[in-house]
């Protein structure tokens, strides 16, 4: 014969003991604890806060990462792109200047959200401050002082297409285009 | 691979050996480990901070010999385990929740299916019954795990916890029949 919990002895079951809270002292118990068999590195140490800052850093890409792939595999569209490429648009500066900045940041924002929803992309605008590292005689590094003009890149996107003439297409989309402006499309490895 | 975020936040300790980090994977899974620990221990609060608070240490301890073959979780209530295991044999440990148990099943007079008549009648189960009943019926681990965690089969766990489970209906009913 079988037995099992009625839904009210459950309920029961699972309330006992929730009085018993679990005390917030236990866990700085447990973290001195492991501070003093160092399993824990103590703060203030210079390699420590090292550690520390690269540990964090490594943890934040990492979640990312994964909130990243999360949200990705969450996406309606995740089946197509296992046969799909990726390409990169760059986006050029151009000697025009907008005739308001901010509105069109806004609509280059708008246009890469509505790609988000019928594929995977990501884009970014970039600063104008920049660094040369050359390696060439020796490692040198200079600093750019500005990337403004037709050489420079202002930013970038990254969406996947089926193949060249879909990412052509959609790079025809791009906002950019309608400002006078010149865009790169690039596919990658 | 079996919640990459555990494994992700451990890697991570493991290079910083932080607090921060470690604190991360401590909120994931503090609440479980207590429930786990209070409810083995009859709600003996002392107890069961003893032994959260040696699980937790013999786990960062031996976090670099984990393969990874279960869920963090999984392994963590098994250090548990282990641990209360290890406080049972002490012999006057035992004997006070022994006698604990004899005492609250004699002042038990006037039974109903109350919250406490439930929670006597789990008190006064044999260990391996409360083990896999807090387990599986409590907790919600898969008969898998808690084979992973109890070292036994999993046909094992699953008759197990049909024996606990009669064995409460029968005390229970013996109870609630006085």
């Amino acid at each position: 014969m079988r037995f099992y919990f009625s839904k009210k002895e459950k309920k029961h079951l699972k309330e006992m003991y929730q009085k018993n809270a679990i005390p917030s002292y236990l866990y700085h118990n447990i973290v001195s604890k492991l501070k003093s068999t160092g399993y824990i590195m103590s703060k203030g140490g210079s390699s420590g806060l090292i550690f520390v800052k690269r540990g964090m850093i490594l943890l934040v890409a990492i979640l990312i990462f994964f909130t990243g792939y999360y949200t990705a595999s969450k996406n309606q569209h995740k089946a197509m792109k296992t046969n799909r490429n990726n390409y990169m648009l760059i986006v050029h500066n151009d000697d025009i200047p907008p005739a308001d900045p901010h509105l069109q940041a806004k609509e280059y924002g708008k246009w890469l959200t509505e790609m988000k929803t019928v594929r995977i992309a990501s884009g970014e605008q970039l600063r104008e401050n920049g660094w040369i590292l050359s390696a060439l005689a020796g490692l040198q590094i200079r600093e750019v002082p500005s990337f403004k003009g037709k050489e420079g890149i202002g930013g970038y996107f990254i969406f996947e297409a089926d193949n060249k003439e879909e990412a052509l297409q959609i790079a025809q989309t791009c906002p950019h285009l309608k400002y006078k402006g010149t865009i790169e499309l690039r596919e990658l490895y | 691979m079996k919640n990459p975020i555990d494994r992700v936040l451990v890697e991570t300790w493991l290079i910083a050996r932080d607090e921060a980090a470690f604190r991360l994977i401590y909120y994931r899974h503090k609440n479980a480990v207590w429930r786990v620990a209070i409810r083995l221990c009859n709600g003996d609060q002392l107890k069961a901070e003893e032994i959260v608070q040696d699980t937790w240490i013999r786990a960062i301890e031996k976090v670099q010999e984990f393969k990874w073959q279960s869920s963090f979780k999984t392994w963590l209530i098994g250090i548990l385990i282990n641990r209360w295991r290890e406080e049972l044999r002490k012999d006057s440990y035992l004997e006070k929740m022994q006698v604990n148990i004899k005492l609250q099943d004699q002042v038990y007079e006037i039974p109903h299916e109350t919250k406490m008549d439930i929670e006597r009648t789990f008190e006064a189960l044999p260990l391996e019954y409360k083990e896999v009943i807090t387990l599986y019926d409590i907790e919600g681990f898969k008969h898998k795990e808690i084979a992973e965690m109890l070292g036994i089969a999993e046909g094992t766990s699953k008759s197990r916890l049909s024996d606990a489970r009669s064995a409460f209906k029968k005390r229970f009913g013996k109870l609630v029949s006085h």
